[in-house]
């Protein structure tokens, strides 16, 4: 057992492991297009608005969508609370970023980097596998667009980024992460669905 | 399955294979091989496995449900109830319908000892004994025997059987579907109506049940397949239309809720259930041919026009030398024109002329047709070409009646408007009406282009093209014998049998006789059970009404209802670790927790002498921060919590407004507006919500953040004699001492090299005992580095059941478990806990009402031991007392630690004085005394263990 703590995602690294930012994750190429890859080492960080004011002005994000801000990306899925991503190991200067801008507003910032596992897809089948198993079409929600629904029986929420080809990022409660992506490999097998290394956020 | 085998030697495959014709599907350039009942036959690529055994000259290919008689061909398409098959191990295969493929194994089902000779055709000879009813009435009694009965008739039932595991026979799948318009029926009028849709902007998904779009035009005439070669070649070039052949929509629901059976769409997967809320739906699955009745009707060698136009026209197959076609219908002239150019020896009789048939004879196939007029005619084949039926069986079954005088009835010949009609379905094609192909067209594509404006959310409007009603050119049968249900055997005379019975509504009819409720669902036989059904009371046809017609409109499987196995199942970060180590997982919630790592006795050993750990991160965690914390504790747990410094743990119970317990736990101060609760792990999301309501909904006046944050950490207990030392070796930054981390206590810590984990002098186990939280990540490194540092202090492992042991020993109770719907706190032992005029805590007054009314409530949670300690009472065993029942055991293990059993129960406060000995009721009626504890706590009453 190392002396330096390692961080691990939701799914077992596959064809070898490498690390980002101190989390274990698979080192294993893509033969082809359409990937899924471990994204849980993601900083993570909910921001909410209390009942003294609005922080709308300041998140500047609708429900229903997301944005980019810098290397973060705002999503809403709900009124009142954002989830905010940034590259791995970015989590405690993010918190303390957000928290010195909603606070005098009532605002509330929260970590959620290990209490959410996050998971990316990408490649042409994306729509299709989805289908399977999610009563929502996400294949006609825009880019940069946010929803809540449920895939595989989990709470999940979604954010469609299509940045070069269409892909998600999908996130959920950790727990569930396991059973997720063995379903969603599991589902899209005869698609060419291969889980792979992650690429750098916002490649 | 292997590749089709090229060949140019036609003559091999079939011996009834007719000379090439022009809109025939199969491939003569390449050859399949499967086997019929053990026998090989040579099939072409295309062919469906009836289509190949008739050109091979099979004529039977199964036996009735009930007698057992031979059958043979009736459709030819996927409505046909005579040719359920076996293929590689899926019984019930519709061979009429299902393509040959290199390999397959296809065999008949129910029989024995052969198709050929099937002994159980001796039910036949006792038919005048067996009529409708008579299972009813004779495998009832004695009751004992029902068994034994069941068993025979299962015995007798035609309907196949899954050989083997079933997983050859493929995967079945679920998907959903997003169109905006779904057309169900591919024919011209599905296809037209697709077309106009699509080219109004709509997307759109048009399901066909055959194998190609065309509907009747794919068997028709030249002219047929010139109009079926432009309109597929317009659906092809539209983009916007995704075509599903092999397809039936099975049901609308509520909503415009659509499912759709996709037969074979690709890969392995066998069937897949697809389902849509599309805004607009549009039936157009056209007529059914219905079946005349006359004696013999079920004879091999009498079928329906449009199985004739099938077998000669789609796949080239001869299906008899000498035929006579009974039309009363185009379609029989057309049925006869195709026979004669196939080279058959035809007889047309028109019904026009008076003239009918009365009786076919055989044995075991068609010999001999009788006509009504006493003339005798040798045949090997007997085409009907007599009326139709609407295919509203999807309509039908969505609740969709027509016009007045019921659904199906076939009296109604003019085509009224079907009440209930939702508004986003439309109908057309010939189930909304009579008109040339171009005014069923023009229909259509008006109904198309409606579908699309309420897609784009507009109103369908009024459709400028009206068709014309529906007419029914069947004479109804007049015969006194002659098969109504081919699928359950429902003969005329059954039905007149049942009506003299008294079974003189259809309801009924269909409920003694079963017509109608066979594998074809009603498709080929509602019309004929009503008319059998009017002749039978001499009432009028028209007011027979008709059967309820419910979803799904298709025969399913249980496989593609089913759909690939997927239940959701939280992991905590360790369980990799558990699962490489032997554990036994046991389900709580969605949570899998290992129960055990192949020894719990060794485990609550390790624990009581040396030192073991437990993954705890299923506990439930619930992070509170805000000034208002402390007072919404208040409310919400029935103690008190104003006075909790920083760094320490106080035990809570949480009630309902009716006193009664609803979870329990730990809560901890981390910081001054910093709280960390803990619940049950399947309770957490009950009392998340519990408190969110409390929050958003009574005091939305306090300032409390409440997140949870059960995910976010990982959790290890770590218990046992050896517990400080372990933990000394791993942690840094807190004073371990007694004095300075006393029980009940939380610090903040840095563990095996982890930032932010959170350290908590508390257990479940009755020993010395630290919960370690850490960010969940981590969980698996922290776990593997406690066992690497205590691998010489003996450290084990241990799970749900040891810790269970071991919370029985110390007398912790289990909310749920140990409690029930109408346990308070004072009842389950902790009315020690709740103080006496706390203002604002949630259920209050009645805690007040417990605490003075504590000797009357119905139980009081105790501790038991049976006074042969080795015997070890069952949860849920009852403490009687005579024949009233005074208590139950609620927890109960045999304690490794005290060599006797162990045990919690809810038992009558006036039984239960301590010393005194109930008697326990055990499963199987055995009774044993036991004696009331003076407290639940079995072991270390004192705590000293636990506070070491």
């Amino acid at each position: 057992v190392p002396e330096d703590p390692v961080a691990r995602g939701v799914i077992l690294p596959a064809g070898g492991e490498m690390q980002v930012e101190g989390w274990l994750v698979s080192d294993r190429p893509a033969d082809g297009s359409f990937v899924l890859w471990d994204a849980s080492p993601l900083t993570k960080v909910l921001v909410r608005e209390g009942a003294a004011g609005t922080l709308d002005n300041i998140v500047a994000t609708e429900p229903g969508h997301a944005r980019w801000e810098g290397d973060e990306l705002v999503t809403c899925v709900a009124p009142g609370a954002w989830s905010v991503f940034g590259p791995p190991g970015a989590r405690a200067a993010s918190v303390v970023a957000w928290d010195e801008r909603v606070r005098e507003r009532g605002g509330h910032v929260v970590d959620l980097t290990h209490a959410r596992g996050a998971l990316r897809l990408r490649g042409p089948h994306v729509d299709d596998l989805l289908a399977r198993l999610c009563a929502v079409d996400v294949g006609a929600r825009e880019p940069l667009s946010a929803l809540r629904t449920h895939v595989a029986g989990v709470v999940t929420d979604i954010v469609v980024l299509d940045e070069p080809m269409r892909s998600l990022l999908v996130h959920f409660d950790r727990s569930y992460g396991a059973y997720l992506a063995m379903t969603l490999l599991e589902r899209g097998r005869d698609l060419g669905l291969e889980h792979v290394r992650p690429e750098p956020w916002r490649s | 399955m292997n590749a089709p085998r090229a060949t140019t030697d036609a003559h091999e495959v079939g011996s009834r294979r007719l000379p090439p014709r022009a809109g025939e599907v199969i491939d003569r350039t390449a050859s399949v091989s499967f086997t019929w009942d053990g026998r090989p036959v040579t099939a072409f690529a295309g062919d469906t496995i009836v289509s190949a055994l008739s050109a091979d000259g099979v004529r039977v290919f199964s036996r009735s449900f009930k007698y057992h008689r031979p059958r043979g061909v009736l459709t030819a398409d996927v409505n046909d109830p005579n040719c359920l098959l076996t293929v590689d191990g899926e019984p019930n295969v519709r061979a009429a319908h299902r393509l040959v493929e290199a390999g397959m194994r296809v065999s008949s089902q129910g029989v024995w000892p052969s198709l050929r000779l099937d002994l159980k055709h001796a039910t036949a000879l006792t038919s005048r004994f067996t009529g409708p009813g008579f299972y009813y009435k004779t495998f009832m009694w004695p009751r004992r025997l029902r068994p034994l009965y069941r068993g025979v008739l299962r015995r007798f039932s035609p309907g196949g059987h899954v050989v083997g595991s079933g997983a050859a026979i493929g995967r079945y799948e679920k998907r959903y579907v997003f169109p905006d318009v779904i057309v169900a029926g591919g024919g011209p009028a599905g296809m037209t109506a697709a077309l106009a849709a699509a080219e109004a902007g709509a997307r759109v998904l048009l399901v066909e049940s055959g194998h190609a779009l065309g509907g009747h035009l794919r068997h028709g005439d030249a002219a047929d397949l010139a109009t079926l070669g432009v309109l597929r070649g317009r659906v092809a070039a539209q983009p916007a239309i995704e075509i599903l052949t092999d397809a039936e929509v099975i049901g609308r629901y509520d909503g415009n809720w659509v499912g759709i059976l996709e037969r074979s769409p690709g890969g392995s997967i066998r069937e897949r259930l697809s389902r849509g809320r599309p805004r607009a739906l549009v039936v157009a699955t056209g007529l059914i041919e219905r079946p005349t009745v006359f004696r013999g009707n079920d004879l091999p060698g009498v079928m329906l026009s449009g199985a004739a136009r099938r077998l000669v026209n789609l796949y080239a197959v001869r299906p008899g030398d000498r035929a006579i076609v009974l039309s009363s219908d185009p379609a029989g002239d057309a049925a006869a024109a195709d026979l004669s150019s196939g080279g058959l020896d035809v007889t047309t009789i028109h019904a026009a002329d008076g003239i009918t048939v009365v009786a076919a004879h055989g044995r075991g196939r068609l010999e001999r047709v009788t006509l009504s007029d006493g003339s005798s005619i040798e045949a090997d084949l007997l085409v009907t070409a007599t009326g139709w039926s609407r295919h509203s069986a999807l309509l039908g079954s969505g609740g969709v009646a027509w016009g007045t005088a019921g659904r199906d009835a076939p009296a109604v010949d003019a085509m009224e408007p079907p009440d209930g009609l939702p508004e986003d379905v439309l109908v057309t094609g010939g189930l909304a009406g009579r008109g040339t192909l171009d005014e069923l067209a023009a229909h259509a594509a008006e109904v198309g282009r409606a579908a699309a404006r309420l897609a784009d959310g507009g109103v369908i409007g009024t459709l400028s093209v009206a068709l014309a009603p529906f007419e029914s050119s069947a004479p109804y049968p007049d015969a006194s014998d002659g098969i109504v249900d081919y699928c359950e055997d429902v003969s005329v005379a059954d039905v007149i049998a049942a009506a003299a019975e008294g079974y003189d509504s259809i309801e009924l009819m269909k409920r003694y006789t079963t017509a109608t409720m066979g594998n074809d669902q009603g498709r080929l036989s509602a019309a004929n059970l009503a008319a059998a059904l009017a002749r039978a009371t001499g009432g009028e046809l028209a007011r027979i009404g008709a059967t309820t017609i419910r979803p799904p409109s298709v025969p399913l499987s249980l496989g593609v209802l089913a759909g690939v196995p997927s239940t959701p199942v939280r992991e905590t970060p360790m369980h990799a670790w558990h699962e490489n180590h032997g554990a036994r997982f046991v389900r709580t919630g969605d949570w899998l927790r290992p129960d055990s790592y192949g020894d719990p006795i060794a485990e609550v050993t390790a624990v009581r002498n040396r030192v073991g750990i437990m993954d705890v991160s299923a506990l439930g965690k619930l992070d509170l921060r805000g000034p208002d914390v402390p007072a919404f504790l208040d409310i919400v747990y029935v103690n008190r919590w104003r006075s909790l410094p920083v760094g320490a743990v106080r035990y809570g119970v949480m009630v309902g407004e009716d006193g009664v317990v609803l979870d329990d736990g730990v809560t901890g101060r981390l910081e001054e507006q910093r709280f960390l609760m803990s619940t049950t792990s399947s309770g957490s999301e009950r009392v998340r919500r519990w408190l969110e309501y409390w929050l958003q909904v009574e005091r939305p006046d306090l300032r409390v953040w409440l997140t949870a944050m059960t995910d976010a950490y990982a959790a290890v207990n770590v218990a046992g004699p050896h517990a400080r030392t372990l933990v000394a070796r791993v942690a840094e930054g807190v004073d371990l001492s007694a004095d300075a981390f006393p029980h009940m206590a939380v610090r903040p810590a840095r563990v095996a090299g982890i930032e932010g984990c959170f350290m908590w002098r508390l257990g479940f186990t009755g020993e010395l005992s630290y919960e370690i939280y850490a960010p969940a990540g981590y969980g698996l490194h922290l776990w593997e580095r406690l066992m690497e540092a205590g691998a010489d202090l003996g450290i084990a492992p241990f799970g749900v059941e040891a810790q269970r042991t071991m919370r029985i020993e110390k007398g912790h109770a289990v909310v749920g478990q140990d409690t029930d719907a109408l346990t308070g706190p004072f009842a389950a032992g902790l009315g020690r806990i709740v103080p006496a005029g706390k203002p604002q805590a949630i259920g209050g007054p009645e805690l007040d009402w417990q605490r003075e009314h504590v000797d009357e409530l119905p139980v009081t949670l105790v501790g038991l031991q049976t006074v042969d300690g080795a015997i070890v009472p069952e949860e849920s065993s009852q403490i009687v007392d005579g024949s009233t029942i005074i208590g139950r055991v609620t927890s109960s293990r045999f304690s490794p630690t005290l060599s006797r059993s162990v045990s919690l129960a809810l038992l009558r406060p006036d039984r239960a004085a301590a010393g005194s000995t109930v008697t326990i009721r055990l499963p199987g009626g055995a009774h044993v005394p036991a004696t009331v504890q003076s407290s639940t706590v079995h072991l270390d009453r004192a705590g000293e263990r636990m506070r070491a």
